[in-house]
C-alpha cells in the first residue's frame, strides 16, 4: 500500500512537471507565433486583427506570467488547449480528438495483438525447446523484425495493395464512406483499411515479444518450483501456464504497458506510408506548418499518455507480483 | 529381492549419464539398493556423488541432458487384492506416471526457497496438488484438507493465505513437507530438506518428520551430505562416492564397524561436541570431477590405504563381513586377492574410541 | 607440509588474556539498518541488527562468533572489516580508535591489517580474472612488491603457503577451473597478501564439501600460528568452533549472550540459548536424545522482543526478562553470560542437557 501511495505521489509530480514545461518552452522560443500566422496568411488577415489574435493566443499581453500560468492550468482542466493555426479557428483539442481514436484504435489493437501473439509463441517455443518449431520460428520472426519498417510497409503496400489489389492502399476508410453514423458496412470498411497497416506493425514487433518471453520462460523453466509442480503430477498445461508463464511474463508485462504509452505518439512512418489519419501524421503536418499550438497540444497528450501507461504498468505489476505488495 | 511385504522400493543397477560438450559424464553407475517399508533410508555423499541424481532418476524427474542408461526401479505398494505386481517406475507411461506421482511417491525438494511458486499463495499450491488427483471434491473439502495438512506440520491455518516470501525458511520447508504429505504417499524422497536451515529449526523439523512417520507409516529416502545427521535418524544407510555406492548397511554397523575408508574419513570429518577433543583431519584432496574420474576405485587418490590394485581394478559392492548380512562394501582391502593381510587395524573400530595417534599416522600417507 | 600440529588452544589457554593486548577491539557496537515500509509519515522502520556488541581479538588467538541466521554475526564482521559504519560504538585498532574507517589513507592502513574472507568461494573470486590477477592486486595496492619479478615470486610464495602446489600450475588458472576448496584457498591467500594482523573469516567452510572443511580450517590455524594473527571465526556450527577456537562468543538476534573459553562454554553452558544450541547440534558421539524445548524461530529484527530477545522461546523466562537486557555476570574468569537467571541468584541452573558421556 505504501508503494502505491508513493507511486501516485510520483505521478502527480511528473504530471505537473510535464504541464509546466509545456507552458514554459514555447514561451522561450524566439519570435511571435501571431506574426508568423499573419505573415503566412499573406495579407488575408487584417493587421488590425493582430492585437485581437494576440489576446486570443495569450501573447504580449500585460498580464503577468504567473497569472497566465494559472489561467493556462485552468484552461487545461477544461480541456482547452488553444486554437490551431492550421485549422484555424478549430480548437486544438478538437483536432487531436478527431485523430487520436484512429491512432489508438489501429496501433493500440496492433500492439495488443503483437504482444499476445508474441508471448504465446514465446511460451510454446520455450516449452518445446529444441523442437522444429523452436528452431524455425524465432529466427524467422527475428529476420522479419530486422527489416526496416518502412521497407516492409512499402513492400506490402506495393505487392498486396497495389499489384494484387487485395487491400486498399490509402486512408482509414473509403472516400465514399459515410462517417457520420455508425453502421456495419462502415465497420467492415474500416477494418478492411486497417489490415495492411496493422499487419506490418504486428510482423515487425512480434519477434521482440517472442524472444523476450522465450528467454524469460527458459529461465523460469529451470526453477525448482516448476520441477516440483511436475513432480506433484499437475497437468502439463497447468505447469506451463500457472507455474512457468505466470512468472516469466512479469518483465514483459511492464515492457508492454510502457510501449502502450507510445501508441499515442503514433507511428509516423506507418501513417505516412498508408496515409492513415492518425496523430503521427497530424504531428508531421503540424511541424511542417509550424502550427505551434497543435504541436504543443500533441506533445502534452503524448506526455500524458506515457505517464498513464507507466502508471498502468505499475498497477499491473502490483496485481501480478505479490512480492511487491508487501 | 522378491515381493516381500517388507520391501517398498527395490532399485537395481541404475545408471544415469549426462551428455555434455566435453563428453559423457557417468553421474550414477550401477547402483542398487532397497528400502524397507516404514524405515528411513539414508543416502549420504558430497558433491559429485550422484545422490540427488539417483533420487531424481527413481522419481522420473530427470531431464535432458541427463538420461537413465539402464536398470529398474520396482515399487511395491501396500498389497490390496487387486495389486500384487510391483510397479515398474521406469516403464510407466505418461498417464500412469501422473497417477503414480504424489499418490505413491512424493518429493521434498532441497532449498524450499525455490520449490514454491512465488506468485501463488500456500493454499493454492496445496490444493492444486490435491485437485489434480482428486478432481471431484467440493471446494470446502479441499480447503479442509489444506487446513489439516498445515496443522500437521505445525503451521497456523491463518498462514494459508500467505505467499512464500512472507514465510521464514523453516516455515517454507514445513509447507513443502505438508504438500508432500497431501495424498498420503507411501514413500517420500527428501533431498537435503534441512540443509539451508538453522541448527535448531533443523532439529525441530527432523523430529516432526519422525513423528509424522510414526503417525502415517510412510517410508523415507533421506538424502544429505551431513553424515552425522544420518547416523542419528536413519535405519539403513548408503554412502555414495563418484556415482557409486561404496558402503551400505544399517546405522549401527556403519558406525561401529566402518569398512570403507571413505566412510571412515567422512565420519571423522565432523568434530565432536563431546568426548575428548582430539585432532581430526578430514579427507585430503577434493571430491572428484566427474568428467575426469580416476581409474580403478574413484577414491584411490585420497585413500591412505590404497594398494596397487585400487588404481586399476574397480571394486564391486559385496558382502565382506560374516556377521552383518546387510553390510556391503566396495573396497579391495577386503578382497584377499589384493590385500591378503586383511584391512588395517584402525578401520573397523568404533568412532569415539579411535586412537588419535593411529589415525594421524594412517591418514598422513594420503596428504597432498 | 606438517599435518600434525599442536592444538594451539591448550598451550595458550593458561596464558589467556594475561599478557597479550588485543590488536582489534570492538566496544558497544550498535547497528541499525533502515528498511522501507512503516507508516508513510512516521519514522522509517529499522532492522536492529546488532546491539551492544563487544569483542576483543588478540594476536595468536582464535575467537569464534557462533549464532544462527539473524544473530548479527555477519553484520559484526562487516563492521569490523570496515564495510559498514556502526551506528554507534567504537572500534580500536592497536588501541587507537577508528571512528571513520571508510575512505582515505587511514582506512587503507586499517584495511591492510584487517582482512575479510568470505563465505562463498564461488562468488568471491572474479570469474574473468586469473589467480595471478587476484593475488597481484592486493600486493600492488599495498606495495608489497617492487617490480614484476618480485610480484611473481610473492604470488608463488602465497600459493605455496596455502598448499596450492605446484604453484606454477595454479597461477594461471581461472576460478572456474578450481574446486570449491581450492578457490577458498585462493581467497585465503588473497587475504594474506597484504600481511594483515587480523583475519576475519565469515563462515569460511560452510559452502564446502564436508570432507575438505577440516583441511581448510587446519590451514587457517596453521597460518594463524605462523604469523601470530588474530583470527575471528564466524560460524553457525558450534562443534567446529569448539575445535578451532580458543574463545566462543554466542550471539542471538543481534545480542551477545554468552562468552567463554571453548571447552568451558561447551561443557558448562549457562545461557538457555547456548544449551538449546548445543542440544540441537547433530553429534555422532551421542544417541538421539530429545532436545530441550525451545520452540519457535528467531524473531524479526524490525520489531524484536523487548529486553532479552530470547525470552519468547526461553523455558525459564521470567517477567524481568521482558523489561530489560541483563547485565553481564562473570561466572568464572573470562566466562560471562547475559542472563537474569544468574544475576540475582548465584546458584547455577542445573544443566538440562542429558548426560553425555562419550560413547563407550
Amino acid at each position: 500500500m505504501k508503494y502505491f501511495i508513493r507511486r501516485i505521489f510520483f505521478y502527480v509530480i511528473a504530471l505537473w512537471t510535464a504541464v509546466t514545461l509545456n507552458f514554459i518552452i514555447p514561451r522561450l522560443a524566439p519570435g511571435n507565433p501571431v506574426q508568423t500566422l499573419v505573415g503566412r496568411s499573406q495579407g488575408r488577415i487584417d493587421p488590425r486583427a493582430i492585437s485581437a489574435l494576440e489576446l486570443q493566443f495569450g501573447i504580449n499581453t500585460k498580464i503577468p506570467e504567473w497569472q497566465q500560468y494559472f489561467s493556462y492550468l485552468g484552461d487545461l482542466l477544461h480541456g482547452k488547449l488553444g486554437l490551431s493555426f492550421e485549422y484555424y479557428p478549430t480548437p486544438v483539442s478538437t483536432v487531436i480528438v478527431s485523430h487520436v481514436f484512429w491512432t489508438m484504435g489501429l496501433i493500440g489493437v496492433a500492439s495488443v495483438l503483437s504482444f499476445v501473439l508474441g508471448t504465446l509463441l514465446g511460451v510454446i517455443s520455450a516449452w518445446k525447446q529444441g523442437s522444429v518449431f523452436d528452431r524455425i520460428v524465432p529466427p524467422a520472426l527475428t529476420f522479419l523484425s530486422s527489416i526496416p519498417y518502412f521497407y516492409l510497409a512499402l513492400f506490402f503496400l506495393y505487392f498486396l495493395g497495389f499489384k494484387l489489389g487485395w487491400f486498399p492502399i490509402i486512408g482509414a476508410y473509403s472516400f465514399t464512406a459515410d462517417t457520420s453514423q455508425f453502421s456495419l458496412s462502415l465497420l467492415f470498411d474500416v477494418l478492411n483499411h486497417a489490415i495492411l497497416p496493422a499487419l506490418t506493425i504486428v510482423l515487425v514487433s512480434l519477434a521482440g515479444w517472442m524472444v523476450g518471453m522465450r528467454n524469460a520462460m527458459l529461465n523460469t523453466l529451470s526453477e525448482d518450483y516448476v520441477l516440483m509442480a511436475e513432480a506433484k503430477g499437475l497437468s502439463n498445461w497447468r505447469v506451463m501456464t500457472i507455474y512457468a508463464a505466470r512468472n516469466a511474463i512479469l518483465p514483459n508485462i511492464t515492457g508492454f504497458a510502457l510501449s502502450l504509452g507510445f501508441v499515442v505518439g503514433g507511428s509516423i512512418i506507418m501513417e505516412s506510408v498508408f496515409s492513415y489519419p492518425g496523430i503521427g501524421f497530424l504531428l508531421f503536418q503540424a511541424v511542417q506548418n509550424s502550427d505551434y499550438p497543435l504541436i504543443q497540444g500533441i506533445f502534452l497528450v503524448i506526455a500524458l499518455s506515457v505517464l498513464a501507461a507507466n502508471f498502468f504498468a505499475d498497477i499491473m505489476y502490483l496485481i501480478l507480483d505479490p512480492r511487491v505488495r508487501y | 529381492m522378491t515381493a516381500q511385504n517388507n520391501v517398498i522400493l527395490d532399485v537395481q543397477h541404475i545408471g544415469v549419464d549426462y551428455f555434455s560438450r566435453s563428453g559423457t559424464v557417468h553421474a550414477v553407475s550401477d547402483v542398487s539398493f532397497s528400502v524397507n517399508r516404514g524405515e528411513i533410508f539414508g543416502l549420504a555423499g558430497e558433491s559429485g556423488s550422484g545422490k540427488s541424481t539417483l533420487a531424481f532418476a527413481v522419481a522420473r524427474l530427470l531431464k535432458f541432458p541427463a538420461e537413465i542408461t539402464g536398470g529398474q526401479a520396482l515399487f511395491y505398494p501396500k498389497t490390496d487384492a487387486a495389486q500384487t505386481e510391483p510397479i515398474d517406475i521406469l516403464q510407466l507411461n505418461k498417464k500412469q506416471l501422473r497417477d503414480f506421482r504424489w499418490k505413491k511417491l512424493s518429493i521434498v525438494f532441497q532449498s524450499a526457497m525455490n520449490a514454491l511458486n512465488p506468485v501463488l499463495n500456500v493454499q493454492t499450491q496445496i490444493i492444486d496438488t490435491i485437485r489434480s488427483h482428486q478432481p471431484h471434491l467440493h471446494r470446502d473439502e479441499y480447503y479442509q484438507r489444506a487446513v489439516d495438512l498445515v496443522k500437521m506440520v505445525g503451521i497456523a491455518p491463518e498462514r494459508l493465505k500467505s505467499f512464500p516470501h512472507q514465510l521464514s525458511g523453516g516455515m517454507r520447508q514445513r509447507v513443502v513437507i505438508a504438500i508432500a504429505l497431501a495424498l498420503n504417499p507411501e514413500l517420500i524422497i527428501m533431498d537435503e530438506p534441512t540443509t539451508a536451515l538453522d541448527v535448531v529449526v533443523q532439529r525441530e523439523i527432523l523430529s516432526e518428520i519422525q513423528n509424522l512417520k510414526k503417525t502415517f507409516g510412510f517410508s523415507v529416502v533421506f538424502i544429505t551430505h551431513d553424515l552425522s545427521l544420518l547416523t542419528e535418524i536413519c535405519d539403513h544407510l548408503a554412502i555414495m562416492y563418484a556415482g557409486k555406492i561404496v558402503e551400505q548397511s544399517n546405522r549401527v554397523a556403519i558406525m561401529q564397524n566402518t569398512q570403507h575408508p571413505y566412510t571412515f574419513g567422512l565420519l571423522h570429518s565432523f568434530p565432536s561436541l563431546y568426548g575428548e577433543k582430539k585432532q581430526i583431519l578430514g579427507i585430503p584432496g577434493h571430491p572428484p570431477d566427474l568428467r575426469n574420474v580416476p581409474t580403478g576405485c574413484a577414491f584411490n587418490p585420497r585413500c591412505s590405504f590404497a594398494v596397487e590394485a585400487c588404481r586399476s581394478v574397480i571394486p564391486t559392492l559385496q558382502h565382506v563381513d560374516a556377521s552383518a548380512a546387510d553390510h556391503l562394501t566396495a573396497c579391495h582391502l577386503y578382497d584377499p586377492r589384493f590385500q591378503p593381510n586383511g584391512p588395517p587395524k584402525s578401520l573397523g573400530r568404533q568412532v569415539a574410541n579411535d586412537d588419535p595417534q593411529a589415525i594421524g599416522t594412517d591418514m598422513l600417507a594420503g596428504g597432498q | 607440509m606438517t599435518n600434525i600440529m599442536q592444538n594451539g588452544a591448550s598451550a595458550k589457554n593458561s596464558a589467556m588474556g594475561a599478557n597479550t593486548s588485543p590488536i582489534l577491539e570492538a566496544r558497544n557496537l550498535r547497528k541499525l539498518f533502515p528498511v522501507s515500509g512503516g507508516s508513510f509519515f512516521g519514522k522509517p522502520n529499522t532492522v536492529k541488527a546488532l546491539e551492544d556488541f563487544s569483542v576483543s581479538l588478540k594476536p595468536g588467538y582464535t575467537t569464534a562468533l557462533v549464532g544462527e541466521s539473524g544473530s548479527g554475526k555477519t553484520t559484526a564482521a562487516r563492521i569490523l572489516a570496515g564495510m559498514y559504519q556502526a551506528t554507534s560504538g567504537e572500534i580500536l585498532f592497536n588501541g587507537v580508535s577508528s571512528k571513520n574507517i571508510s575512505g582515505g589513507l587511514q582506512s587503507r592502513n586499517y584495511h591492510q591489517h584487517v582482512q575479510l574472507i568470505f563465505q562463498d568461494p564461488f562468488a568471491s573470486l572474479n570469474v574473468a580474472h586469473s589467480i595471478r590477477y587476484h593475488l597481484a592486486r592486493p600486493l600492488q595496492i599495498y606495495h608489497k612488491a617492487r617490480n614484476k619479478t618480485e610480484l611473481e615470486q610473492e604470488i608463488l610464495a602465497l600459493l605455496q603457503r596455502v598448499s596450492l602446489t605446484p604453484a606454477e600450475q595454479f597461477i594461471q588458472k581461472l576460478p572456474h577451473e578450481l574446486s570449491g576448496g581450492q578457490r577458498q584457498r585462493v581467497a585465503i591467500a588473497r587475504a594474506l597478501a597484504p600481511k594483515p594482523s587480523v583475519l576475519l573469516a565469515d563462515e569460511p567452510v560452510s559452502m564446502l564439501d564436508v570432507s575438505i572443511r577440516l583441511d581448510i580450517l587446519n590451514l587457517l590455524t596453521r597460518l594463524k600460528d605462523e604469523e601470530n594473527l588474530a583470527l575471528l571465526y564466524i560460524t553457525h556450527d558450534i562443534a567446529s568452533a569448539r575445535y578451532f577456537a580458543d574463545t566462543i562468543l554466542v550471539m542471538y538476534a543481534g545480542q551477545s549472550i554468552e562468552s567463554g573459553p571453548s571447552e568451558t562454554l561447551i561443557k558448562d553452558p549457562k545461557h538457555p540459548y547456548t544449551q538449546l544450541l548445543l542440544s540441537a547440534a547433530p553429534d555422532p558421539a551421542r544417541n538421539s536424545a530429545a532436545p530441550i524445548s525451545g520452540k519457535g524461530e528467531a524473531p524479526s529484527l524490525i520489531n524484536p522482543p523487548t529486553g532479552c530477545r530470547f525470552h519468547p522461546r526461553c523455558p525459564f523466562a521470567k517477567d524481568i526478562c521482558r523489561t530489560g537486557f541483563p547485565k553481564r555476570t562473570e561466572i568464572q574468569k573470562d566466562h560471562w553470560v547475559n542472563c537474569f537467571l544468574y544475576t540475582d541468584e548465584l546458584e547455577t541452573v542445573s544443566s538440562n542437557i542429558p548426560a553425555h558421556a562419550p560413547s563407550k
